[in-house]
């Protein structure tokens, strides 16, 4: 147990209140987070070191939809006590939605610099290609194959010793 | 449904890619035109079991292994910063000499793992002492040359060498010469060694083997330290004859004062109790919150006085995990029993001591001295696990009976006696 007061203002006692940060999305919605989660986001930590007097952080590049979620997943890994387990269990199912979903939080976290969100969601599109064919990868994540026959038999034949 | 996955940023398809087995991440080449080469510019090869053909001749295995790794790195195209060989089907190959060369000459790389078969040990090329930028150095089964004007790694964090064949003063030099070291691992050279530790960064650090000496003349930052020290039977001899004075306790571990945690197994207490007891150690380890040690002799008054001191050096610890060893000599005798009143400080507390784990307990004199010692001075402990030896042939309900007596400084104190 620690004897030495919390660092910084955004551990809270009971009695203070938390220091909330505003985002605004892309179509115009405003979402509040706590500091100690928008911390887990290394562009907000670096946007807040600069603080703007508490505008909203304005981030074109995610929607309200996604935003939301992204507040919610880094809540969530700011909460304390929480033990592994159950925050491997939250995540698995944070993650338990549709592929275009997975892609739009890749490219949040990506944006918002987020490691253990881009962590997680990388893993999950590495999963979805493992142990698959090539074909079922097409499939899965509707890649159009362009190449011409000679095209595919001379990559085939480039990196023929994987294919073994 | 849109291709979402083709167009992401190379730094995300690098994260992907990377986190599949490397012939997965070469067969996305077919996917399309675009993926042609994507596979070809991540920069982390990871060439482990998973990529091994199936096939029962060994021969066969390690033949696709190494075309497969050659091509591999024939074919891609950018830098490389982490490069892992970690297979037991390579034995002594020429080809590894190509590779490393082949990562010397753009020196990219910043992290190399070479875990080799067991059978024939590589020599390394000395052109991986040309990989300037390496952080990472984690090497298995080979044989370790550095050149004479080698002047080390002026990058490297962190340095594992199990089972390599090199000369001490080589390790000490490599060591010395690597000024950001902060990780160390040192495990099973060929010979017994003495080894003298100069790293003025080193933080953690993990030795296992046959070490007759380990002096650690330069280590003033070092916040973890792990020892599994074995000793042929003659060097054991000769350390029981040797009648030297100088403390080896002493000499150890007071240049080491920010440790954190401290482990040992094996012969490590018995070695720290070679020598005169120094008396009071004029420093205390302040920072020392876990000190795990196996195998301490409690017949053996030099090494439970040797636990004596360090324990009642360190007032902050948390975690005690201690077992004994294999009772090998005699009993003490019994004028020896009163050590713990004589030589601890009278009103020591544990002011933050939790957890306390003994195994292996036989009952004996000095182990039940050092629970009643605890037991009596921990004023915050939660929980006391003992575990009797499987050889505890004595009448267990005494051991109870006498445990049961002993104050508890602490009304939380559980004790839990496991059985098997």
């Amino acid at each position: 147990m620690s004897s030495s007061p919390p660092p910084s203002s955004a551990a809270a006692s009971p009695s203070c209140p938390k220091k909330m940060i505003a985002l605004r999305s892309s179509d115009g919605e405003t979402f509040e987070i706590e500091e100690a989660a928008a911390l887990q986001s290394k562009t907000l930590e670096n946007m807040i070191d600069e603080d703007c007097a508490g505008t909203p952080i304005p981030l074109p590049n995610v929607t309200g939809k996604i935003l939301a979620k992204v507040v919610e997943f880094c809540s969530k890994h700011a909460e304390p006590g929480v033990d592994d387990e159950s925050l491997r269990a939250w995540d698995a199912e944070f993650v338990n939605v549709e592929q275009a979903t997975v892609f739009d939080y890749i490219l949040a976290a990506n944006f918002l610099e987020i490691p253990t969100l881009l962590n997680l969601t990388c893993n999950v599109v590495a999963d979805m290609i493992r142990g698959k064919t090539p074909d079922e990868i097409r499939k899965f994540f509707n890649i159009k194959s362009i190449f011409s026959p000679e095209e595919e038999e001379e990559v085939r034949r480039e990196n023929h010793w994987a294919f073994e | 449904m849109d291709d979402l996955i083709s167009d992401l940023p190379q730094s995300i398809l690098e994260s992907i890619l990377t986190r599949l087995p490397i012939r997965d991440a070469v067969k996305t080449s077919i996917l399309s035109r675009k993926w042609r080469y994507k596979w070809a510019s991540i920069t982390e090869l990871v060439f482990d079991d998973e990529c091994v053909t199936s096939s029962h001749d060994g021969n066969v295995v390690e033949q696709s292994l190494v075309k497969f790794i050659t091509r591999a790195l024939f074919l891609h195209h950018g830098p490389i910063h982490k490069f892992q060989v970690s297979t037991c089907y390579l034995q002594s190959c020429p080809d590894i000499d190509q590779w490393i060369l082949f990562l010397s000459r753009d020196s990219d790389v910043r992290e190399l793992i070479l875990k080799l078969g067991e059978d024939e040990w590589v020599r390394l090329p000395s052109c991986l002492f040309n990989c300037k930028k390496l952080t990472h150095l984690d090497l298995s089964c080979c044989e370790l040359d550095p050149p004479p004007r080698f002047k080390g790694f002026s990058c490297l964090r962190s340095l594992s060498l199990h089972r390599v064949l090199v000369a001490a003063d080589a390790i000490e030099n490599l060591i010395w010469s690597c000024p950001l070291l902060e990780n160390l691992a040192l495990s099973y050279f060929d010979d017994s060694l003495a080894i003298t530790i100069r790293a003025p960064n080193l933080k953690y650090l993990y030795m296992e083997g046959d070490f007759t000496d380990i002096f650690l003349e330069n280590t003033p930052l070092l916040l973890s330290l792990s020892v599994v020290m074995y000793m042929a039977d003659d060097v054991a001899e000769h350390f029981e004859l040797e009648q030297s004075s100088n403390c080896n306790f002493v000499k150890f571990l007071t240049r080491v004062p920010r440790l954190v945690s401290l482990a040992g197994r094996a012969y490590f207490a018995k070695y720290l109790s070679i020598g005169d007891d120094p008396g009071p150690l004029p420093i205390t380890f302040d920072h020392l919150k876990i000190i795990e040690l196996f195998e301490v002799s409690f017949e053996d008054m030099k090494e439970v006085l040797v636990l004596l001191r360090l324990i009642t050096s360190s007032p902050n610890l948390e975690e005690f995990s201690i077992s004994a060893g294999e009772s090998t000599s005699p009993a003490e005798a019994p004028d020896s029993l009163d050590i713990w009143e004589r030589e601890c400080p009278a009103d020591w507390t544990f002011k933050q001591l939790k957890v306390v784990k003994m195994t292996d307990v036989n009952g004996i004199p000095h182990e039940m001295d050092l629970v009643k010692f605890l037991l009596g001075s921990s004023p915050v402990l939660k929980t006391m696990t003992i575990s009797p030896s499987t050889y505890f042939k004595h009448d267990r309900m005494v051991m109870l009976i006498e445990l049961l007596r002993f104050r508890r400084a602490s009304s939380e104190a559980e004790i839990i006696f496991l059985q098997e």
